[in-house]
């Protein structure tokens, strides 16, 4: 076990958290503005279906004269314009007609299947569209070179590059400028925000339809940087795992970032196993020695910064990271026997770590407060 | 109030795949290719038709360029054949598991007479499915006619078409062993616990080791359940593509839409690929650069001739083996050179000699691979 390993295994696993952190931070600007989306999964999907027929008729059009980049580009933006304007349908439901938002996000996720799968039945399998490709490996320059965190940040598709950007972005604007406390105040508090003279539909509608132009970059994704194709429901449930992070990084877009990472570290963890160059039981322990230890750590200094009266659970915490700290150092001693993971192991971690991060310290996630509730002026 | 409806939205995934699955099974939906919609229930079809063939997809899609489409053309075939009309035969699309039974039988209530039923995982369903109605000759891809305890039960009116699939796979391991200059070859699977899956990639670890012991093979399944396993092409992408940093120079794909991800993102990074279950130089626009050759499973052709078969008091009940063979080269065939086609010819030989056995545990090489004894017919 060396570092091209885990450079390998972080490198993989931030393009797997790529869609997530995407459909993730949909979600962020509709339900931080009091607007449930559950529709991400629809966005994206359709996003992903329209990039493809994007690019593939530009290419057509042009008849491969421009570089295959404009045409993938004119794919992420036909991407970014449908799951826009299928967001403005949730937006229209749920803030004029006042559809309950679940019933409206549900409405939209049935409607892409038929939408897309339509679409492939009758227009693209019957052609034989074939795929522009994708996007080519972008190195940033200078930093590409720095040993480790290059590899793992600074060498992708440039999509990976739009979804770390978006993340920063939202996180300080949501949190440091005026169009972010308004997007805030809706979603807490609408009639508070009304009094001050807020209009509090134009702001969900503005955040609603740009979460769709997000959730359409996350399908996009899919089609022009991973697969180079459309294929029927390839978004395979990824819309609502990204909303689980959502949730799970309590309706930020770092928290959904770390959260999607997480996700697609253990994905990535269910690839690298399987490869066999590593033992699998020496692997499994030194990661989640470094995972607890990680979590003992940053519990010990939420502990000493908060300078709590109770002590009491201090044992529990420096407790964690003792037993993190062993389990690395038992890893990196011990010799183990070869043990062969089942492969169904592998695809439960994600689960498995959702869980005990969960449990662990995450804590409770309290959503926007008026998040459900069309807003009526009385 | 606040609090009342966020529990809720953890449910809704599985309430949408509900309803997906429900509208799917009892609407019989038809694509608006060229496919026609099935015959409302109050027209006396039965008298029209001969025969009204039924196909039910394994989950998935029945245009998947791969193994339900294949099975599908299998039908349409016949149905040329047979010179039927185009009241006489429809499909179904199984969106979950749950509907295998349900979807067997809204086609038995239309009054279907032959039901095709697509992979392995529909195998008992079917199975019972034939007990029950002895009068309806059913075929089933990829199934063993066992009984609940696994043990074989052949039936009158159910045909079970099974592949040999470590055959094609140990060829298109072999030709991928023979045809790597980096002495790594990889491939990207569908479910583990799917037997065909698992022959085809027991037959191309042990074909490339076979041809090349030092070839390192690099095989990875997807972890996922039955829902996600075939249908997730992202997964396979991006398992590609970090199969070919750790230098594999061939990728083979199994699985349905996971295995055309792989296959097509490998493709985008100029590697050679090997299709599967079809000859997917034909279904697959994107790699006709790039495709070497397909594992192939005769099943167009040899579902074609069960269907006929029943039509005409010859249908044989019990196990049937079909062919599985490597497709043609295409592209390729001026770059493969004569000796590994002799290589390959060689070895073909060999196994239907009993000379090899392609599924025989191989050192390293996965046990748990549902190998079915060669019998070639």
């Amino acid at each position: 076990m060396d570092t091209v390993f885990f450079v390998g295994l972080l490198s993989l696993a931030l393009i797997k958290a790529t869609p997530l952190a995407l459909g993730a931070m949909c979600g962020l600007l509709c339900e931080r503005s009091g607007v449930i989306n559950i529709g991400i999964e629809g966005m994206m999907l359709v996003g992903a279906m329209t990039s493809f027929l994007g690019s593939v008729i530009f290419n057509d059009i042009t008849g491969g004269t421009l570089p295959k980049t404009v045409s993938l580009l004119v794919g992420l933006l036909v991407a970014m314009l449908s799951a826009g304007f299928i967001a403005l349908l949730h937006a229209w439901l749920s803030i004029q007609y006042k559809v309950d938002q679940i019933i409206s996000g549900t409405v939209i996720n049935l409607l892409a299947v038929g939408i897309t799968n339509f679409t492939a039945n009758a227009y693209i399998d019957p052609n034989h569209l074939s795929g522009v490709g994708v996007f080519t490996e972008v190195e940033i320059p200078i930093l590409s070179q720095i040993p480790i965190i290059g590899p793992i940040l600074f060498q992708h598709q440039p999509l990976v590059y739009v979804m770390l950007i978006l993340v920063g972005f939202l996180q300080y604007a949501l949190f440091n400028t005026r169009w972010g406390l308004r997007t805030r105040a809706v979603g807490e508090h609408p009639r508070a925000a009304d009094t001050v003279g807020i209009n509090v539909n134009r702001t969900r509608y503005i955040n609603v339809t740009l979460g769709g132009v997000l959730a359409g970059i996350g399908g996009a994704f899919l089609v022009l940087e991973s697969v180079g194709r459309f294929q029927k429901l390839m978004t395979t449930g990824r819309g609502f795992i990204a909303l689980a992070a959502l949730i799970f990084g309590k309706w930020t877009s770092v928290g959904a970032l770390l959260s999607g990472l997480l996700f697609g570290f253990s994905e990535a963890l269910g690839v690298r196993l399987q490869l066999g160059d590593v033992n699998e039981l020496q692997a499994l322990i030194l990661l989640g020695g470094i995972g607890v230890a990680v979590l003992g750590a940053v519990w010990v200094i939420l502990k000493a910064r908060r300078r709590q009266e109770d002590k009491r659970s201090m044992p529990l915490v420096v407790g964690t990271l003792v037993v993190g700290l062993a389990m690395v150092a038992t890893a990196l001693l011990a010799t183990f026997p070869e043990v062969e993971i089942p492969i169904q192991f592998l695809g439960l971690l994600p689960y498995i770590l959702t869980i005990l991060v969960l449990t662990g310290f995450v804590g409770r996630a309290i959503p926007p407060a008026a998040i459900g509730r069309p807003y009526e002026k009385q | 109030m606040k609090k009342v409806y966020y529990p809720f939205t953890l449910l809704i995934p599985g309430a949408f795949l509900l309803a997906a699955c429900t509208s799917t099974a009892a609407t019989t939906e038809a694509p608006a290719t060229d496919v026609p919609a099935p015959a409302d229930t109050d027209v006396p079809v039965a008298e029209e038709c001969a025969f009204k063939i039924g196909f039910v997809t394994d989950v998935g899609q029945i245009n998947d360029q791969s193994f339900n489409e294949a099975g599908y053309a299998g039908v349409l075939l016949a149905v040329d054949q047979l010179g039927l009309g185009e009241d006489c035969f429809s499909f179904i699309e199984t969106s979950d598991s749950a509907d295998y039974l349900p979807n067997i039988e809204s086609f038995l209530d239309e009054g279907f007479g032959i039901i095709v039923t697509s992979g392995f995982a529909m195998g008992s369903t079917t199975h019972q499915a034939g007990i029950d109605n002895p009068n309806i000759f059913f075929i089933g891809t990829d199934q063993d006619q066992v009984d609940a305890d696994f043990n074989p039960e052949p039936l009158d009116n159910v045909v079970g078409l099974i592949f040999h699939e470590d055959v094609s796979g140990f060829l298109a391991g072999a030709l991928a062993g023979l045809m790597t200059e980096s002495n790594v070859v990889g491939g990207v699977y569908g479910c583990p616990f799917i037997p065909p899956v698992a022959r085809f990639e027991v037959g191309y670890y042990n074909g490339a080791k076979f041809v090349n012991p030092d070839v390192e093979v690099l095989n990875v399944y997807h972890p996922g359940s039955l829902d996600v396993c075939f249908t997730d092409p992202e997964f396979a992408a991006e398992t590609a593509a970090t199969l070919i940093i750790e230098g594999a120079d061939v990728m083979f794909g199994a699985g349905g839409l996971t295995g055309n991800g792989a296959l097509i993102a490998a493709c985008n990074q100029g590697v050679n690929v090997i299709g599967v279950d079809v000859d997917q130089y034909n279904t697959l626009p994107e790699v006709q650069a790039c495709i070497m050759s397909s594992a192939t499973k005769g099943l167009t052709s040899d579902v074609a001739s069960l269907i006929i078969s029943a039509t005409d008091g010859t249908f044989p009940g019990g196990t049937v083996f079909g062919p599985a063979v490597l497709a043609p080269f295409h592209s390729f065939d001026d770059t493969i050179p004569q000796d590994v086609k002799d290589r390959l010819q060689e070895i073909s030989d060999m196994i239907d000699s009993g000379e090899i056995d392609p599924c025989a545990p191989f050192e390293g090489s996965n046990e748990g691979t549902f190998c079915t004894p060669v019998v070639m017919n």
